[in-house]
């Protein structure tokens, strides 16, 4: 069995126990299953998936940090919220809200740091509808 | 009688004062346990990084390969940054004396001061130390509302402008004792210390670190250099923000005490004036019996 911790800055999201966890990375997806070897690695915008007896549990997250030691995978996020719970609608008007801001802070030229932080922030709104969509 | 009157007067503006003591001491109150919240909220966060960082450097050491980040590299410490987490508004008694004395005690040599709070930016000016610059932060304490800061003080570090970033702020022991404390966060030298320091404050969550060891050789993805490129810059970020979110906790618990003690002297201070007032009447009305008594007997 994996141990998997899900920790943001508000908040311990998650503590479960897994078969199968399935993380976004920069790479593209990365299976976790028992007695894998110790990993560090960079997790994108996207969905993570938690397979425990055949069912599987579906989990956007933001861009973050993952590890892998023993079989505890620690996961290190902005944010992630359970794909079940996520309203599109206001998912939808939050990501236009946030690229209006990004268009903004585009034309006005603030600083890359800023900008880079909305780009994210829009790419994990996405991320959460797409996660969502595909599971209707 | 004028003395009276001038008594009644005194109770008055003492019971509004009282008043106004009372209702901050409540809001400090609500204000301290949110600031709490907050504070503990975020602790398993920083103490995972601290963790991950732990382990990629121990990792790092293990296959030879040395850190090749600016914020490991140990240099000659020409000046001292340090940055002081102090509170706009006073009336939370001794708690920014406090933090001012422990930085006159500790810091001699050449140092470079960065200020959160007008009560930091008025001690560094006045006693003519060497201020870089000056932030307020709101009473939320937004992580977006630092960046600024971390930004000018990372670029400082990295340029050579000061070769340490140290914070001062009021540490929250609990509601009545808060203890002044300097705390080195670079150049990352022993994560160890920092690692137990925030093990004993997230109590029972030991469990979130999980495996310590496991002998084989740790992969990193997509490659060390871009895990390292950002992980020591977040680490830094996030403890900081952490410990800004502990001393607003501390300043509202001593804002909480100050104002409790306030309230309760204008209380004693209520109880001696009625007294005075009761006594002064009573003199008044035994004054004019008598006097109605001797022109009774006159006639």
């Amino acid at each position: 069995m994996l141990t998997l911790e899900i920790i943001t800055p508000d908040a311990k999201v998650l503590s479960a126990e897994a078969t199968q966890v399935v993380l976004p990375t920069e790479s593209g997806e990365t299976g976790i299953l028992t007695g894998h070897i110790p990993m560090v690695t960079k997790i994108v915008a996207g969905e993570l998936k938690v397979i425990k007896e055949g069912i599987t549990e579906f989990i956007a997250v933001d861009h973050g940090f993952a590890k892998v030691l023993g079989n505890t995978i620690s996961v290190l996020t902005e944010a992630a919220i359970d794909v079940a719970v996520i309203d599109l609608s206001e998912v939808e008007s939050a990501q236009a809200r946030a690229e209006q801001a990004l268009r903004e802070a585009e034309a006005e030229g603030i600083d890359p740091f800023e900008l880079e932080q909305l780009e994210k922030s829009v790419q994990f709104l996405i991320a959460q509808k797409l996660a969502k969509g595909r599971r209707r | 009688m004028a003395n009276l009157r001038d008594i009644r007067r005194r109770i008055k503006s003492v019971k509004n004062t009282r008043q106004i003591t009372r209702a901050m001491q409540l809001v400090s109150s609500s204000k301290m346990k949110r600031a709490q919240d907050a504070a503990v909220a975020g602790r398993p966060y920083a103490l995972l990084l601290a963790d991950l960082l732990d382990t990629v450097g121990e990792k790092l050491d293990l296959t030879g390969a040395a850190i090749a980040h600016p914020f490991f590299e140990k240099r000659e410490v020409k000046t001292r940054g340090i940055l002081i987490l102090s509170t706009d508004k006073g009336l939370c008694g001794p708690l920014n004396t406090n933090l001012f004395r422990k930085i006159v005690d500790e810091v001699k040599g050449d140092a470079k001061f960065i200020a959160v709070g007008r009560k930091a930016t008025q001690f560094i000016s006045r006693s003519k130390r060497d201020l870089i610059a000056d932030f307020t932060v709101s009473d939320k304490a937004a992580f977006s509302e630092i960046r600024p800061m971390l930004k000018l003080m990372i670029d400082a570090f990295l340029s050579g402008e000061i070769d340490t970033i140290e914070v001062a702020y009021p540490s929250f022991v609990n509601v009545l004792v808060q203890e002044p404390v300097i705390q080195s966060l670079l150049p990352i030298v022993d994560l160890r210390e920092v690692l137990d320091q925030l093990k004993k404050r997230v109590a029972g969550e030991d469990n979130i670190l999980g495996a310590r060891s496991d002998a084989r050789e740790m992969v990193f993805e997509p490659s060390a250099e871009e895990v390292l490129a950002q992980l020591p810059d977040l680490y830094v970020k996030v403890i900081i923000h952490q410990l800004l979110l502990e001393s607003r906790a501390a300043e509202y618990s001593a804002r909480m005490v100050a104002m409790k003690a306030a309230t309760d002297n204008a209380s004693s201070l209520v109880d001696d004036l009625t007294l005075d007032y009761n006594k002064a009447r009573q003199a008044a009305i035994t004054q004019e019996i008598l006097e109605i008594a001797a022109a009774a007997s006159a006639h």
